[in-house]
């Protein structure tokens, strides 16, 4: 099952994928302002589409879905 | 003036960074009473906070002083924000605007081309000014000539020309729409013959169905009008202000000259160095208190991004220009906002940027102010007008 991955050096840290997305992600702001992603393995395809939407819209273009470990 | 700052005031606008600083360590929340009671945030902890919490520093009064209602995008907050959101997220995905860099290098080098044999002359109205305008043009299906006639000016936001107690927003641009209004006609007649349709942002806009709803004319105006102006003279501003750091810090355009790999970099650290916008209004929704000011329901508050891009709490000398300067640390500027409002246009800024200063430094060899540049009058915005320089012209020119 694919898992949300966030490259770090992309991220711009706009907030955009916890916005558009909430459900799967949120902006760590007690750490250095980084986002968090709230789900493991995600299988539900409602799910997918949502990560896709973030992907999409990422300003960084730093989110993909990466399968297996 | 009473208050702790004057941000009309000529003396504020041609030296903004040692008022910044002045303010930061001696009034955190700085009053002014021109031409009514408003206040501006620094610190760059606070530019963070009031743009975090936006169910209580809103946008639903708009970005400006003027208190207004209704708007798009940048003048509302959720819900509706999330609509105007998904409206327009196709049109204007990071993929789909990085996509048009071949398009808009060619745009670019043929611009040049224009112009390269005259050797001189302003490089704000020869080249930063069209670039952007041009690709706007391309992504909101305006004719690129007529774009170039109407060229929108951001005075819109605070405009300098409106006596104080007046203050509103520009006059309605009637040219503009008139010829809007005329694109959007054809644009429905078109989707109700069934002709094959443009992938263009008005498309998106005229065909736009969410939760069951379509948009009215008047909406699919104001979408067009504000991304209008936002796509074009910002960037503008940042293309300008790149080009000029270079030519003042010789060493520093020298640097960029052997690598272009720095070039990101150096987008970067325009953007942190010299912030278009000088900042955007929020307004609180309930009575509230800040550094120990007791702030009633509905007041204006400036998030001076600016400011937080210079704060020395945050950055190491602030207050030198490196185009070295790791992408890492200088990603961390305020000057497309953050969260919710984040810049939509961002991605498309900085590849219009790197791809036109490529050009400038290939193409005009030798390049140099030839004058002293005159700065924008809005107070808004942070930039130059002018840049007067001169350059190497290909031999057997002109």
């Amino acid at each position: 099952m694919p898992r949300i991955v966030i490259d770090r050096e992309l991220c711009l840290r706009s907030g955009q994928c916890a916005y558009l997305q909430p459900e799967l992600f949120e902006m760590d702001l007690e750490g250095d302002g980084d986002p968090i992603v709230l789900v493991g393995d995600i299988g539900d395809p409602k799910l997918i589409a949502k990560a896709e939407d973030a992907i999409t819209m990422c300003p960084g273009q730093a989110i993909r879905l990466q399968n297996g470990r | 003036m009473a208050g702790d700052f004057d941000f009309f005031a000529e003396d504020f606008q041609s030296d903004v960074q040692s008022h910044f600083r002045r303010m930061q360590r001696e009034c955190p929340l700085a009053h002014t009473d021109v031409p009514f009671d408003w206040y501006a945030v620094t610190r760059e902890a606070d530019v963070a906070e009031l743009l975090r919490d936006w169910p209580l520093w809103t946008s639903n009064s708009g970005p400006g002083l003027a208190h207004q209602g209704g708007g798009v995008l940048v003048s509302v907050d959720p819900p509706e924000h999330l609509f105007d959101r998904r409206l327009i997220n196709k049109a204007f995905s990071p993929a789909q605007l990085l996509a048009m860099e071949p398009r808009i290098t060619a745009m670019i080098d043929e611009l040049i081309d224009g112009f390269v044999a005259r050797g001189e002359g302003d490089l704000m109205a020869l080249f930063a000014v069209p670039v952007p305008l041009i690709v706007i043009a391309w992504l909101l299906g305006i004719d690129v000539e007529l774009a170039t006639k109407l060229r929108p000016r951001a005075d819109m936001v605070i405009h300098p020309a409106t006596p104080p107690g007046k203050l509103d927003m520009a006059p309605p641009v009637t040219e503009q729409t008139i010829y809007f209004q005329q694109l959007i006609d054809e644009r429905r007649k078109m989707v109700a013959n069934g002709t094959p349709l443009p992938n263009n942002v008005l498309t998106s806009l005229v065909t736009a169905e969410l939760d069951g709803r379509t948009l009215t004319d008047d909406e699919v105006m104001g979408f067009m009008g504000f991304l209008f102006i936002a796509g074009s003279q910002t960037t503008t501003q940042l293309i300008g202000n790149l080009i000029y750091r270079l030519l003042e810090h010789p060493d520093q355009m020298a640097k960029l000259k052997a690598n272009d790999a720095l070039l990101p970099n150096a987008v970067e650290e325009s953007l942190r160095y010299d912030a278009p916008v000088n900042g955007l209004f929020r307004t609180n929704t309930r009575d509230t208190e800040l550094h120990g000011r007791k702030l009633p329901k509905d007041t204006k508050v400036l998030c001076m991004f600016g400011a937080a891009n210079h704060d020395p709490e945050f950055w190491d000398h602030p207050e030198r220009f490196d185009v070295e300067r790791p992408f890492q640390s200088t990603k961390r500027h305020y000057s497309f906002g953050k969260g919710i409002h984040y810049c939509m246009g961002a991605p498309l800024a900085r590849m219009e940027a790197r791809v036109a200063v490529k050009a400038v430094l290939d193409r005009l060899p030798n390049l140099r102010l030839t004058g002293e540049p005159k700065e924008i009058s809005a107070h808004v915005l942070h930039g130059v007008d002018t840049l007067p320089v001169a350059w190497d012209a290909p031999a057997g020119g002109a």
